[in-house]
């Protein structure tokens, strides 16, 4: 089964990347965007039963390695509706 | 670590005469050692987040239990970011502020030496070590900060020349300008800069040789060299 994480920093923490994107894009005509915030999405195939047996391993997952604690947050996040996967954000 | 590349040996065996041997990242036995050194590098090639990986090699999962039979760690640079990532120590390295690699001299203000890596220094001293990293700015919650400062946890601070804490002083945008902490228990030191780089004269400086001999005096001390 599919699952999607997708990592992103805690709100109020400086994210420096999406500042010097958002910058980038202003000088590209793109002035019209007020924030820009950069995460990064992991694709894991786990070997579950149900989703919630694999929502669980990748919640495990997430907190002993994908993600760590002291800058980003988990957050649940809807199952996409294009593919039979689901979806955590942290 | 796969990717490691920076040369504590030398400096170890070279400039302080004493016996060093390299461990492996599968390695789990340490005994025998009085300090385990992470050194810096691009292990796993900074994969998922800097020092992610390594943080959780057979190595690095035996140094709790190596602290706490009175063993010593240091890390410096990826070291550090690996110490951070295997919770030995808070806290976290990020992105550098000014988004560039920093590849520099910098002057160190020392905030505590009353640490087995600083007993040999002057507190209030400014030492002068390089630092070459573009994930080095050190974050650490609120309350984090809070206890590092309540515990003098902090032993580094990025400074002038004249020891003043300014923005222009700080290369990465660190909290505090914090360059450098130990554990609570001040076993488990790690820093950005990089010591090894800054223990001979042909090097340009002589500075980061103080944290070594620190140590040794530590170790002397505590009786660890009469139990080889």
């Amino acid at each position: 089964m599919k699952v999607r994480v997708l990592v992103r920093l805690k709100p109020g923490i400086l994210d420096v990347q999406g500042t010097s994107v958002k910058r980038a894009l202003a000088g590209l005509g793109f002035d019209d965007v007020t924030d820009l915030r950069i995460g990064k999405v992991i694709e894991v195939d786990v070997n579950a039963a149900t989703t919630a047996g694999a929502r669980q391993r990748a919640d495990e997952m997430c907190r002993g390695a994908i993600a760590t604690s002291t800058t980003s947050s988990p957050k649940p996040c809807t199952s996409p509706s294009s593919t039979s996967g689901i979806a955590i954000a942290i | 670590m796969p990717g490691s590349d920076c040369d504590f040996h030398y400096v170890i065996s070279e400039a302080l005469h004493q016996p060093v041997k390299y461990l492996w990242h599968r390695d789990r036995d340490l005994s025998g050692f009085d300090c385990v050194i992470l050194p810096g590098g691009f292990s796993y090639g900074d994969y998922l987040r800097a020092g992610a990986v390594a943080g959780r090699s057979p190595v690095v999962d035996a140094l709790p239990d190596f602290v706490a039979r009175g063993g010593y760690v240091l890390g410096s640079c990826n070291g550090f970011q690996i110490l951070c990532e295997a919770r030995l120590l808070p806290g976290a390295l990020m992105r550098n502020e000014c988004l560039q690699y920093r590849c520099q001299s910098t002057q160190l203000r020392v905030e505590n030496v009353e640490t087995p890596f600083t007993r040999g220094m002057r507190a209030g001293q400014v030492l002068t070590m390089p630092i070459s990293h573009g994930e080095g700015k050190y974050y650490a919650e609120p309350d984090t900060l809070a206890a590092l400062r309540r515990n003098r946890q902090v032993v580094f601070r990025y400074a002038t020349a004249e020891g003043q804490l300014t923005k222009a002083a700080n290369p990465n945008g660190s909290l505090e300008n914090i360059a450098g902490i130990i554990n609570e228990d001040g076993t488990v030191l790690g820093l950005m800069p990089h010591p090894e780089r800054a223990a001979e004269r042909a090097m340009g400086g002589t500075d980061g040789l103080l944290i070594f001999q620190s140590l040794l005096g530590t170790l002397v001390e505590d009786g660890s060299f009469l139990k080889r």
